[in-house]
């Protein structure tokens, strides 16, 4: 997996590898048992406190730990990305629907707006307001292949947006899904950090690839000074497009960051398996605690039907 | 557990309904023109929605024109307008609130009366939102039924239920469902941590015990 990673995310994780480092270094010697020996109380207590982040008591400790600080700053980027992939894929979605892709020139002789989309092109016009749109001829008539070719990017990048921000949503911290395994958790956002990222170049190379022709359309006709009375240029849907690729690529390369944040700890193989120790022994004294009050009303309930 | 599965499944199910309560209002189908009877077949075909009138043309352009004044419009475009809008607007409240409110996320674990409340309240709106829309759907379609009924409405004038009520419909049945599911939630938890702290005597709980069995060895047989 590491070694398929894109360049970028490499010197990122190498970036904040070495903050770690310098972060860390005072704590190195406490934060050492807190892997090889997860039995020690204060740990599970540390632990427990981590996971608890979200409750009210999360504060109440006046000596924060690096730790925690770390936790709660990968929270953040967690959701920071989580919104940035929402708003992504809803402008992604919304660019591949909407008609305004090309949009006239105001050089031009109109007294409407001509839009040209990807599945069809509508005038408005500017006096009455009447929407006249019509729909571009069958799949199999002739289509420039700029058309041909953003369909299936938008499209192929709306599905793989979709489905990186449904992954996203299942591995974020507040949802109950897999509670006890956060390593596998932190895996998931990764997941759906590659799946941002894989999604986010279709969806650039098409938005750019339209913008680019378009634009050497409209040049070649200026330079050969030609006058066919409409001029193009980029319509909303199109920045719209761009934006939101640029969304997918920024909340893939958070996630993965933040993920490798976390990962950057020590060496990489030993991590999720004392990781997932620690974390297990801590899931069952959760589950004590949890347990607590149950077995108390249990006990009562005893007493009762004793009596 | 099986509670939490509820409530993601009326989650989604409501979710879905509110996506479906935009789409009918945004669409332009609430009625289009009917080719009932002897009517000829024509080159146009009309629709009309809550924001613009179509008119669709046999060479497959497609025209549309918003409605021009506000005020001049018919009440019940207006009264269907405003309650499509309110309900997107508890939908989307529903929506926030049932997610901060569900079993499934960690957001206020520490208190799941709150929790649980405030699940309730996303149902109710879901409910409300459910209703909002199932009030001007079918109001709308009563209107257009009366006026495809009515004989002084030409023939060739006359509009029948298109898509968007129909949409409406399904949408505000999941918005409902959805919403029910993730008010049935809602009971349980607040018995079970209400009870034992006033009530600390032991034969209420005792006597409880025996009438649930009573129930269960009563439901069998009468069920087989």
């Amino acid at each position: 997996m590491t070694c398929r990673t894109p360049l970028l995310i490499i010197a990122c994780s190498y970036y904040s590898y070495c903050n770690l480092r310098r972060l860390q270094w005072g704590v190195r010697k406490s934060r050492r048992p807190v892997f090889s020996h997860p039995q020690v109380p204060e740990t599970l207590k540390t632990l427990t406190g981590s996971s608890h982040l979200n409750g009210p008591r999360a504060g109440v400790c006046p000596c924060v730990p690096p730790e925690r600080m770390l936790a709660k700053m990968r929270l953040l980027l967690q959701y920071a990305a989580c919104v940035f992939a929402f708003f992504s894929v809803g402008f992604l979605i919304v660019a591949t629907w909407t008609d305004c892709w090309m949009v006239n020139a105001d050089d031009s002789l109109e007294v409407s707006t001509k839009c040209r989309g990807l599945w069809w092109e509508c005038v408005t016009n500017a006096f009455d307001g009447i929407r006249t749109c019509e729909d571009y001829d069958s799949i199999f008539a002739e289509h420039s292949l700029k058309l041909v070719a953003t369909r299936a990017l938008m499209i192929t990048a709306d599905i793989l947006a979709g489905f990186g921000f449904i992954t996203l949503l299942l591995g974020l911290d507040c949802v109950k899904f897999l509670p006890d395994e956060p390593y596998i958790k932190v895996r998931i956002c990764f997941v759906a950090g590659t799946t941002l990222l894989i999604a986010g170049a279709p969806g650039i190379i098409g938005s750019v690839w339209y913008a680019v022709d378009v634009y050497v359309e409209r040049s070649s006709l200026i330079l050969h000074n030609i006058f066919l009375g409409i001029q193009y240029k980029f319509g909303w849907s199109c920045w719209l497009a761009m934006a939101g690729s640029l969304g997918c690529f920024l909340a893939g390369a958070v996630l993965t960051c933040c993920l490798y944040i976390f990962k950057g700890i020590g060496p990489e193989k030993n991590y999720p398996y004392s990781m997932r120790k620690a974390h297990s022994t801590a899931g069952v004294s959760m589950a004590k605690s949890y347990l607590a009050p149950q077995t108390e009303t249990a006990k009562m309930y005893a007493v009762d039907t004793r009596v | 557990m099986a509670n939490s599965g509820l409530q993601l499944l009326g989650y989604f199910l409501a979710l879905g309904g509110w996506v479906g309560i935009i789409a009918s209002t945004a669409l332009p189908q609430w009625k289009q023109s009917s080719y009932a009877g002897d009517a000829i077949i024509t080159a146009v075909g009309l629709y009309e929605g809550l924001w613009m009138s179509c008119a669709s043309q046999s060479t497959g352009q497609v025209q549309c024109k918003l409605y021009d004044s506000l005020l001049a419009l018919d009440g019940h475009i207006q009264a269907a307008r405003a309650l499509m809008v309110v309900a997107v607007l508890l939908g989307f409240v529903a929506m926030v609130l049932s997610v901060v409110g569900m079993k499934c996320t960690r957001v206020g674990d520490s208190n799941p009366i709150a929790k649980s409340r405030v699940a309730i309240s996303g149902g109710i709106l879901f409910l409300l939102a459910g209703l909002c829309t199932l009030t001007a759907v079918s109001w709308y379609a009563t209107l257009v039924t009366q006026e495809f009924f009515n004989p002084s409405t030409p023939v060739n004038a006359r509009y029948e239920y298109g898509t968007a009520l129909f949409v409406g419909w399904a949408s505000a049945g999941l918005a409902i469902l959805g919403g029910s599911f993730l008010c049935c939630t809602c009971p349980e938890p607040e018995r079970s941590n209400n009870s034992p702290q006033p009530y600390r005597p032991g034969p209420s709980a005792a006597a409880r015990e025996p009438v649930v069995k009573l129930s269960a060895s009563a439901k069998g047989p009468l069920g087989v």
